[in-house]
């Protein structure tokens, strides 16, 4: 074994709890859509278990696992299969590099800064079809994939909270989407925090990692895990709370970066990270949380992204919705979208993606709601492809129905 | 009529010592025949660790013993590097052990020229992350590890290549004697019950726990203590390398790396009866808690099975109360001619795995005597071929981990394996714990009828993993059927032979989540498949 | 709060959710990972592994014989959901009946889908293996069948799904497959050839792997009959087994849609108890814990295979609640809001280590409506 492979090393032996019971492979979404995917519990467990202490085996199969979670979710055994999957992956990506747009598509915060200040020509150019033939023979990137749109006035532009010395103080971790693509939800967020009172700072923050990870670049994930966590436990140690509005950063926080980065810290930090709504719901249970919702006559579908049901906290966006008066939400219950963060914008891989995203369209189709709330990005990137339904994230619904109530209380 | 053949040397046991004797008698250019019971090593040289001892576990209590062992180390790195895995060992000595034993062994490993060097222990914990850290010094020593398995096969392979012939599955019913003289040996076929008689001037007692019973026979006085070792094997291998406590050799202190799993023993209890391979959860117990100064989490992980042997140790004085542990674990080459007026009788017993091709030599040097040949052994210099091959299998779907294994496993047989691994379904990952194919499988059945997994097993690994066999025993007796190489009848008995046996090993260490894997089994097998029905049917 | 909290995700977990909710109830699902529906062979039997009736089961389970009705009564709820679930299961439990398995050997079954039917006495059966599936290897189990059999004639064959392959297929890849039309197609020319090839023409009964579809088995059943002229059925076996993946499928997306909340990847850890009713129970997510509140409980964690149970050096542990059990696993005096459903009930209840889908069935709607005398509740005597 090389020093490079060794500098991999992951000590992670959930693996041996794995009784081969194939729950995850029955569960996992690509092996149903694709005989070329080895499968969770070949590319994971068995491997790792192959690999250690011995030497490194590459398998490039494991391309096509999207790090979408569902085994984990599966397994009986609570083995980290994603994690092992993870680790997979960093070894081919160890061995055969990664390729040009894998390096720009797992680059979301820089990509991001570029895209977001030159807003306009970004936007217009990804809607251009020449562009679009040039990007799919270059850079694999199919051209009928329609990409999230980039926002000049990205969100750390349009940062503004108007609550200070609260009791409660939260520290945002924005994440890349909220922060280029869609401020729109990050300044909703803030104003959910407002009307209940609570300060919100925003952190020095990196890219969560997660799409490095998907790409097998652990070491830069693992960097940025290191940078967040010394610049969120700054707040934690203060008595903030670490919020998110990203399911795929939230789990991050809470559970990847105890395995590649595995320190003390990592765990002190997961200690004090929520999801946006599963707040939410922890002020509700307290008696804190502002309940001067507006009516929202609605009928509503959820969907669910895997990583928000990876963070095992039940449906807390659900759960929240429904204390709106009058809002009718509706678990789609269709899985994983298919987009699976970068993985969808690949062009060997977008026919997997349009198969697995296809009992989410149907399921939206079927359920002919008003509108799809989701929380992740990639999710509605998909809806947006997929569906004619406008999607929106709930801190945007919560924001609206605080807004109404306010003007309703002030009329 | 009576089947019957003549040769020079007929050898009772298919352990290491039989088959080594076997292949230097070959390479010497002396007609012989092997008899074993059971398959090629049932007994105890596949009922051990696989440590390749470095001399240091001996280096303070018999010194002569440690410095054969390292001559036979450094030989058979060399010479059986397809069964030789060099990973080094450690000793650590914990708090608690006695430092003056540290200081003797340091110098007399030093006298013996046993290369030892301390690490430091920042190193050691680095590369060894389930090392107790409250070790106090950690030593390198040269440790490998040995698979009996592949050993066995390869070393009864290259007897066969050079003449000798080998019956397995043929347990002795007699030895003929004419006047003072052995002149050869009744046996029996044990799958059809066909006798034989092998007629030859020197017979060879290698039959390790049974020896005394071969004594019997041929009516020589011969006291071999049994001494019974269990050992458990850990789901995967959490160890680079050999594991050693530092201090006098004792119970449950040596961890040893074999493939995807670690080898955690022993234990030793004397027993009269030499198929005695019964299991106590208590003496493992015990020996977990002695494990734990060594890898604290020991409790927390998980076994798949346990299996014991016994160590023949030869007792010179027929006297009683022996414990086993101070019985010489030297060799033991017996003349019975000079010794008991018996002449072409010749015992070899006691010694170790690590000795076997010198506990070879030393007795087929006595045969030459006896025959008055003036052949030389070889086997100090003589290399059976390596197990790897590189560059292979490009032309067969395999996935990269089946590949992985047959590179370090195919050896000589890689062209036999590039061709029928073409098949696609040849190429089908049958076990996959391990990552065996079918095409390995295939080509360990013998195809004379006989579907044994075991034998399979000890050929391929199929079945050593985690999940001891769930799926992959049902799929290979199932495949065997389909392919021609077992009637349903042979297929269904070998089936329920194989889960009874893998479950018996389980069943002692079946807690946590090897209890749900043996429930899972027994579900899949009884309720599933509905072997259940079939189980009743047999007992009415 | 909910009104009931389920805590696992088998199949008694399932039902009993789907049926609380379905009384308008507010109910959470707990589960760490999939429910063991996944490794069975999703056909219910009444004694696993071995026959009986139904009279010599209720003995054998703790049952009073004056609660027939009511089981019939769960089994007929049982089989009204399945229909809407567009997976209808039939038999009854008074009449088991023989099914074949992936082994070729015959098991007594109660309940089973459409995609399986009994295996006759007599007539001309023909195994049909798929090259690519080492589960089901046909000459194999027709032989074994043949044994079970002696006056049918019974005959195997093997055809190549023919799709390009990365890994080694199981059951439920092949039923994948067979969801496409194309697919299908090919097989039942591939099948005739063979069967044309093996002069075999009076064939009435085709047995196939626990593969005839996952989405689209209707389709696929009705295609293969007819194409086949024959009845056919699917001889579960090895996981995953079609058979089994679609109940757990149907019965997973019924309990999010019906609106089950589910909290996934969770694993309780212990609960809050006073005078022996559970206020909550302690549930331990990705990074920290929180308390779920319910007025109901029901445990439906498994035995020792499901992980209700654990066999440790000392004897046998109740995992979720940390109830005290007796040497079974049975609880002790369990909480008076406490309904014990499936194997959570005792290692005693279990036979070959599962309790076998009828007793499933019954304990879940038990713990939901109740029964005359209670039998799984807070009892289990």
């Amino acid at each position: 074994m090389n020093d490079a492979l060794l500098d991999l090393n992951m000590f992670e032996d959930s693996y041996e709890k794995c009784l081969k019971c194939n729950a995850c492979v029955a569960s996992c979404p690509v092996t149903g859509a694709t005989l070329d995917f080895g499968g969770p519990k070949h590319m994971g467990p068995e491997l790792k278990r192959l690999i250690d202490n011995q030497q490194v085996i590459d398998d490039k199969r494991i391309e096509y696992c999207t790090l979408c979670g569902n085994c984990d979710l599966s397994c009986p055994e609570d083995v980290h299969i994603s994690t092992l999957t993870t680790y997979a992956k960093a070894i081919h990506t160890e061995k055969h590099g990664s390729s040009f747009r894998d390096f720009v598509l797992s680059n979301a915060e820089l990509v991001g800064k570029m895209a977001s200040a030159f807003a306009p020509v970004t936007n217009t150019a990804m809607k251009m079809k020449p562009m679009r033939q040039v990007m799919e023979t270059v850079m694999r990137i199919p051209k009928e994939r329609k990409f999230p749109k980039y926002k000049f006035k990205n969100f750390n532009r349009s940062f503004a909270n108007k609550v200070h010395g609260s009791k409660r103080k939260v520290a945002y971790f924005v994440g890349c989407y909220a922060m280029y693509n869609a401020p729109e939800v990050a300044e909703s967020f803030v104003k959910v925090m407002n009307f209940n009172g609570i300060e919100v700072v925003k952190p020095r923050q990196k890219c969560c990692g997660v799409p490095m990870l998907a790409n097998g670049r652990l070491k830069q994930a693992r960097k940025n895990a290191a940078f967040n966590i010394d610049s969120l436990l700054e707040y934690t140690r203060k008595g903030y709370d670490v919020v998110t509005t990203c399911t795929s950063c939230g789990l991050a926080l809470k559970k990847e970066y105890l395995s590649i980065d595995g320190s003390d810290k990592a765990k002190e930090l997961a200690a004090h990270v929520y999801d946006a709504d599963e707040y939410l719901r922890m002020l509700k249970d307290n008696g804190e949380l502002n309940t001067h919702l507006a009516p929202m006559k609605q009928k509503v579908g959820y969907h669910a992204p895997c990583h928000m049901r990876a963070q095992g906290m039940g449906t807390p966006a659900m759960d929240i919705l429904e204390l709106i008066p009058g809002f009718n939400i509706y678990d789609l219950g269709a899985g994983c979208c298919g987009q699976c963060g970068t993985f969808g914008f690949k062009k060997e891989k977008y026919g997997i993606s349009m198969k697995l995203g296809r009992t989410m369209a149907e399921s939206v189709k079927n359920l002919d709601a008003d509108y799809t709330v989701t929380e992740c990005g990639m999710c509605k990137n998909q809806l947006d492809q997929l569906t004619d339904k406008e999607v929106r994230h709930p801190m945007q619904i919560l924001a609206e129905s605080y807004e109404r109530a306010k003007q309703l209380q002030t009329v | 009529m009576k089947k019957a053949l003549e040769t020079e040397v007929a050898v009772i046991g298919g352990g290491v010592t039989g088959t080594g004797i076997l292949r230097d008698l070959a390479l010497r250019g002396i007609k012989a025949v092997l008899v074993e019971q059971g398959d090629l090593g049932h007994g105890t040289s596949t009922r051990n660790h696989g440590l390749l001892h470095s001399g240091c576990r001996y280096a303070v209590r018999d010194p002569e013993a440690a410095v054969e062992s390292y001559q036979e180390n450094l030989i058979l790195k060399r010479t059986i590097p397809g069964s030789i895995e060099q990973t080094g060992g450690l000793f650590v000595k914990v708090p608690g052990d006695d430092d003056a034993y540290v200081r003797r062994w340091l110098d007399s490993c030093g006298k013996l020229g046993i290369p030892v060097g301390e690490i430091p222990l920042e190193q050691a914990f680095r590369e060894e992350p389930y090392l107790t850290k409250e070790a106090q010094a950690v030593y390198q020593v040269p440790d490998g590890t040995i698979d009996d398995f592949t050993l066995l096969i390869d070393v009864a392979a290259d007897a066969v290549a050079h003449g000798a012939a080998l019956l397995t599955y043929h347990e002795v019913t007699g030895i003929m004697t004419e006047q003072n003289h052995v002149s050869g040996i009744h046996v029996r076929d044990t799958r059809n019950g066909e006798e034989q008689d092998i007629y030859a001037p020197i017979v060879i007692n290698a039959a390790g726990p049974w020896g005394m019973n071969i004594a019997k026979m041929a009516g020589v006085p011969l006291r071999i203590i049994n001494n019974k070792g269990m050992l458990v094997v850990f789901s995967h291998r959490f160890n680079k390398r050999v594991i050693n406590r530092l201090r006098m050799p004792g119970d449950g202190d040596i961890f040893v790396p074999a493939h995807d799993v670690t080898i955690f023993g022993t234990t030793g209890k004397n027993t009269d009866d030499p198929n005695d391979f019964s299991l106590n959860r208590e003496e493992m117990e015990q020996m977990l808690t002695t494990g734990a100064d060594l890898i604290p989490e020991i409790h927390q992980m998980r076994l798949i099975r346990a299996y014991s042997g016994s160590r023949p140790l030869y007792q010179k004085t027929a006297g009683k109360g022996s414990s086993g542990r101070d019985v010489t674990r030297g060799m033991a080459l017996l003349d019975h001619g000079e010794r008991d007026g018996l002449d072409g009788l010749i015992t070899i017993t006691g010694g170790k795995l690590t000795t076997f091709r010198l506990m070879a030599e030393r007795t087929v040097d006595l045969v030459c005597k006896k025959l008055g040949s003036d052949a030389q052994c070889t086997t100090r210099e003589a290399a059976l071929p390596s197990r790897k091959s590189t560059d292979s299998f490009s032309g067969a779907n395999l996935a990269p981990a089946a590949r992985h294994k047959l590179m370090n496993w195919a050896g000589v047989r890689t062209p036999e394996f590039e061709t029928s691994l073409k098949d696609r379904e040849a190429a089908n990952v049958v076990c996959e714990c391990e990552q065996v194919t079918w095409a390995e499988i295939d080509a360990a059945i013998p195809g004379d009828g006989h579907l044994d997994l075991g034998d399979i097993r000890r050929r391929t690994r199929l079945g050593m993993g985690p999940c001891q066999g769930t799926f992959c025993n049902f799929r290979t007796a199932a495949l065997a059927v389909e392919h021609g190489k077992a009637g349903t009848r042979e297929a269904d008995c070998a089936l329920m032979r194989g889960v009874k046996e893998r479950r018996k090993g389980m069943g002692v260490v079946a807690t946590g989540e090897t209890a749900k894997q043996l429930q899972l089994m027994q579900t899949i097998y009884q309720v599933s498949l509905g072997f259940g029905n079939e189980e009743e049917k047999q007992h009415v | 709060m909910y009104d009931v909290v389920v805590i696992g995700q088998g199949l008694s977990g399932m039902l009993a959710a789907i049926w609380a909710r379905g009384e308008g109830k507010r109910t959470a699902m707990i589960m760490s990972g999939a429910g063991k529906i996944m490794q069975s062979t999703g056909v219910l039997d009444l004694i696993p592994g071995s026959r009986g009736t139904l009279d010599e089961w209720m003995k054998q389970y703790p049952f009073h014989s004056e609660n027939k009705a009511d089981v019939l009564q769960a089994v007929a709820k049982f089989k009204a959901l399945t229909r809407e679930l567009g997976y209808p299961y039939n038999g009854d439990v008074r009449e088991p009946v023989p099914v074949v398995t992936g082994s070729g050997h015959i098991k007594e079954t109660a309940l089973y889908p459409d995609t399986v039917t009994p295996v006759p006495d007599r007539g001309h059966a023909v195994v049909v293996g798929f090259q690519e599936l080492p589960d089901f290897q046909p000459l194999f189990i027709s032989k074994n069948l043949q044994k079970e059999r002696p006056l049918m004639t019974v005959d195997a064959i093997r055809i190549p799904l023919g799709e390009d392959s990365q890994r080694v297929l199981t059951q439920l890849d092949a039923a994948r497959l067979l969801d496409q039309k194309e697919v299908r197609a090919r097989c039942l020319r591939r099948i005739s050839g063979q069967l044309a090839d093996k002069g075999i023409s009076q064939a009435d009964f085709f047995v196939f792997p626990s593969s005839l579809g996952n989405e689209a088995w209707a389709q696929t059943l009705k295609q293969f009959s007819e194409g086949l002229g024959a009845r056919v059925t699917e001889a579960p076996g090895m996981p995953p087994n079609a058979t089994a993946i679609r109940l757990n499928d149907r019965l997973k997306l019924k309990a999010i849609r019906s609106g089950v909340r589910l909290y996934a990847d969770t694993t309780v850890t212990g609960a809050d108890i006073e005078k022996n009713h559970i206020r909550s129970v302690r549930v331990r997510m990705a990074n920290r814990a929180t308390d779920v509140a319910g007025r109901q409980f029901v445990l439906a964690t498994g035995g020792i295979l499901g992980g209700g149970l654990e066999v440790t050096p000392d004897g046998i542990r109740e995992t979720a609640l940390h109830l005290n059990t007796d040497g079974d696993g049975r609880p002790m005096n369990p909480p008076d809001n406490l309904f014990l459903a499936g194997a959570s009930g005792g290692r005693q209840l279990t036979r070959h280590g599962i309790v076998g889908g009828v007793y499933s069935l019954v304990s879940s709607y038990a713990s939901v409506f109740g029964l005359r005398k209670t039998v799984a509740g807070g009892m289990a005597k």
